[in-house]
């Protein structure tokens, strides 16, 4: 129970390694199985099977079966210690029969069996898997599981193993952090060797990047340019430009060079000179006399001291100096020593006060005489001021009136200095007219005159013009006339309008003149005609007239023909008698001859052997018919004759073949 | 025919100087504009205004005249002494202008001029002129006032002129 949290830290691995307990927890419930709820008190592992089950039910399909038979004994025997499983499997009933243990007293009771099943477990088989099989239902199971994980600080008992474990670890941990750091320190090397050769490459890459830097510079530029739409000609120009400024500032730089070698010329030729000047005066003491040289020897002399002195003396004040630095630091940094110097100078200037004062007693006498003296005094400075304050008024004066004037002159110098420059500006511009007038005049003279000339021809043009108008202009008329024209025209615009009217008006009117005249004239032929006609019956009239005119020779003459027409009806009439009585004897004879007829019974048989005959009249037509159709279609003469004749023609026409057809 | 007649214009109308010019011939013609104050016409004073046409003498610009010749008031004729040819050329003018026109001899003056450094005896004009007022022109020293003085008079004689024209007019219509 101990180990169990050690093992747990110690070997994170073994949580890997789980899932295989729990199949091996899987072959337990056979076991159980065999021994069922006897061998087996504590229902917990059962639970746990169960739980696994739950999770592996494809797996033990028949399970539920075997489960209901240990129940029976479960609930007899360990049902109290199957504490947390009723919430997830079990049935009401199984549950509300637990109520009365409730949950904190199953607890105590699975905490204490536990123990005991686990021991017996663990040394049946391996040292950790067994806890963890247990264990791990626990963890997964709700509350229960919660409740057998907080008991891992009860893990109290420090015993030698415990400390072994402990130490071990710490020791592997310690081994693995040797490990990375050689590990580590290794790379480290690697990385300072390799660091040489990438600072290298950086370098390179360095360089290459200004490289590079600078051409998209370029192409930059050149994307600027081209989106600024400029010229390839303005490009060139500035390129010509920079160019030349180049050239310049080449010249200006040789032209410096050149400079500085020549002072560096001089400054050596200065040099030698000084050494030469040096060397003179050298030579120049040699040359000396021996009074003059004493003196100078001993000058020299005095000269070296006096700079050593001089040097020396230049150290001291700066050693002062620094000293005096290092004291004013030191002041700055403490108040007190501030305070003590600000004392220092009031205690200076106090004292030198008391000595004033102290002069001034010396120099008193008696208070008369001090009086006297001071109203001396008094007098005295009195006149002083008065005649300062005369003096100073006068000044005052003066001074204002040469302000004035020097006002006055300013003012004047102004004016006539804008007057004059005015007038000289004045001036300079005329004169630069006249200049540029000279100068262009030749052009501009030239140029007015073809100006002029231009008019002129313009001016001849429209005289011209102008004149041969005139020529027209007297025939033309007034203003008036012109107005009384205009009117006329429009009158007789009017005028014409309306007789085009009246023009169509008439045109209209004589086309309907000319179809009625055309219906006229059809009219006169027909009249016309008529007038033959009736000339002609006139004619006839006057015929029938001069007949008609005879009465008496009409009359007789039509007594005659009825007369006449009479004597042949008369006759007429006898013959119609004479002829109606002959066809009545014929009729008679007919209707006797007929009835004879009809009596006879060979007339009967004629009739039907005619009737017969007639019949058979038309069948042997008939037959005769179809015959000649069937010989016309079996006839093959004439087709005979004519493969005859063509046979023929072939042979005269191919000679040889024919001849042997013949044979 | 460069007998001067535009540096006399210019001198009336004192336009530009007389003499400082470039002799240059007129093509066709050029008009001057100017104002003669304190004229007097009809015994009144007042300020007239004058409208002097510079003609060509040349006659090659006769196709213009027409058109010059219309309106015109009054003609000063310019001739040059020293030419003889010049008679003639004045007498067609003559007749172009101031017979042809109407006009009278009132409305009409001959300036012979004298060319600065010329020197000659006047030439005898044609019968024409026998009623036209002729008078000597030079623009030298005291020649110049007397020409103003001249054409001062003709101008003034002219309005006369045109001022009894419009008169017999008004009376005409009156009638």
């Amino acid at each position: 129970m101990d180990e169990v949290p050690v093992n747990r830290t110690e070997i994170g691995g073994l949580f890997d390694h789980r899932p295989v307990t729990a199949a091996g927890s899987i072959d337990r419930p056979g076991t159980r199985g065999s021994v069922g709820g006897a061998a087996r008190p504590s229902s917990r592992p059962a639970g746990a099977t169960d739980r696994t089950e739950m999770r592996q039910m494809s797996s033990y399909g028949d399970r539920p079966s075997t489960r209901q038979a240990i129940t029976p004994q479960a609930d007899g025997s360990s049902r109290p210690t199957t504490s947390g499983r009723p919430v997830t499997a079990r049935p009401v009933s199984a549950a509300l029969r637990n109520a009365p243990g409730t949950a904190s007293r199953l607890l105590s009771t699975a905490s204490l069996q536990r123990p005991g099943t686990r021991t017996g477990v663990a040394t049946g088989i391996g040292f950790n898997t067994p806890i963890n099989v247990v264990d791990r239902p626990i963890t997964q199971q709700g509350l229960s599981g919660m409740k057998t994980s907080s008991r891992g600080p009860q893990r109290q008992v420090q015993d030698k193993s415990y400390f072994l474990g402990l130490l071990r670890t710490k020791m592997s941990e310690v081994v693995n952090e040797v490990g990375r750091l050689t590990t580590e320190m290794e790379s480290m090397k690697q990385e300072q060797s390799t660091f040489l050769t990438y600072d290298k490459r950086v370098k390179e890459m360095a360089q290459e990047l200004t490289e590079l830097q600078g051409t998209l510079a370029d192409y930059n530029l050149m994307v600027d340019l081209l989106n600024t739409d400029t010229e390839k000609g303005e490009v060139d120009a500035e390129t010509r430009e920079v160019a030349e400024e180049n050239k310049q500032d080449e010249q200006e730089l040789d032209a410096l060079f050149s400079r500085k070698q020549h002072l560096q010329a001089t400054a050596v030729q200065l040099e030698t000179e000084i050494q030469e000047e040096r060397h003179m005066g050298e030579s120049m003491v040699a040359g000396m006399e021996p009074n003059l040289r004493q003196r100078y020897v001993e000058l020299q002399s005095q000269n070296t001291s006096l700079l050593q002195h001089l040097d020396h003396n230049q150290h001291e004040i700066d050693t002062i100096d620094t000293r005096v630095a290092t004291l004013e630091d030191e002041l700055a940094t403490s108040k007190v020593k501030q305070e003590a110097v600000g004392l220092y100078e009031r205690l200076q200037e106090l004292e030198e006060k008391r000595t004033e004062i102290q002069a001034e007693n010396h120099k008193r006498g008696t208070p008369k005489e001090e009086r006297e003296r001071l109203l001396l005094q008094v007098k005295e400075d009195n006149a002083e001021i008065a005649t300062m304050d005369r003096q100073v008024s006068e000044v005052q004066e003066q001074m204002r009136q040469l302000t004035d004037e020097l006002h006055q002159l300013d003012q004047e110098l102004e004016e006539n200095q804008s007057e004059r420059s005015q007038k000289y500006r004045e001036l300079r511009k005329r004169e630069e007219t006249i200049d540029q007038f000279l100068a262009g005049f030749e052009v501009t003279q030239a140029e007015e005159l073809s100006r002029l000339d231009i008019m002129e021809e313009n001016n001849v043009d429209i005289l011209e013009k102008l004149s041969t108008h005139l020529a027209h202009f007297k025939h033309l008329p007034s203003t008036n006339e012109f107005d009384v024209m205009r009117s006329d025209l429009a009158f007789k615009e009017g005028e014409l309008e309306k007789s085009k009217f009246t023009e169509q008006g008439l045109k209209n009117q004589n086309l309907n003149l000319q179809s009625n005249l055309q219906k006229i004239e059809a009219l006169e032929s027909k009249v016309q005609k008529e007038l033959v006609e009736l000339k002609e019956r006139l004619a006839t009239m006057d015929e029938e007239m001069v007949e008609f005119s005879d009465v008496a020779g009409l009359r007789a003459r039509a007594e005659d023909r009825r007369r006449q027409l009479a004597a042949d009806r008369e006759q007429l009439e006898a013959r119609m008698v004479a002829a109606s009585l002959n066809i009545k004897e014929g009729k008679a004879a007919v209707a006797s001859l007929k009835s004879q007829l009809q009596e006879n019974e060979t007339h009967a048989q004629l009739a039907a052997l005619e009737k017969k005959w007639a019949h058979l009249e038309q069948t042997n037509f008939t037959l005769r018919e179809v015959v000649a159709q069937r010989k016309a279609e079996s006839n093959y003469l004439p087709t005979k004759v004519v493969t005859r004749a063509s046979r023929k023609l072939n042979q005269a026409k191919n000679y040889k073949p024919a001849r042997s057809s013949s044979d | 025919m460069q007998c001067g007649k535009s540096t006399l214009s210019n001198f009336l109308s004192e336009s530009g100087e007389v003499g400082g010019m470039i002799d240059r011939p007129t093509k066709g013609c050029r008009i001057v504009e100017f104002e003669i104050p304190n004229l007097t016409v009809n015994g009144m004073t007042k300020k007239v205004e004058v409208e002097l046409w510079d003609v060509s003498g040349d006659m090659k610009y006769e196709s213009c005249w027409p058109g010059i010749q219309r309106g015109s008031n009054g003609v000063l004729f310019v001739y040059n002494p020293g030419r003889d040819d010049h008679a003639r050329i004045l007498d067609h003018f003559y007749t172009q202008f101031v017979e042809q026109q109407g006009l009278r001899e009132t409305q009409c003056i001959v300036f012979c001029h004298y060319k600065p450094g010329t020197n000659g005896k006047r030439a005898k004009l044609s019968s024409s002129f026998n009623q036209v007022l002729t008078v000597d022109s030079q623009l030298e020293e005291d020649g110049v006032s007397t020409v103003r003085r001249d054409f001062n008079d003709f101008v003034a004689s002219v309005l006369t002129h045109m001022s009894a024209v419009v008169e017999m007019q008004e009376n005409s219509i009156l009638m």
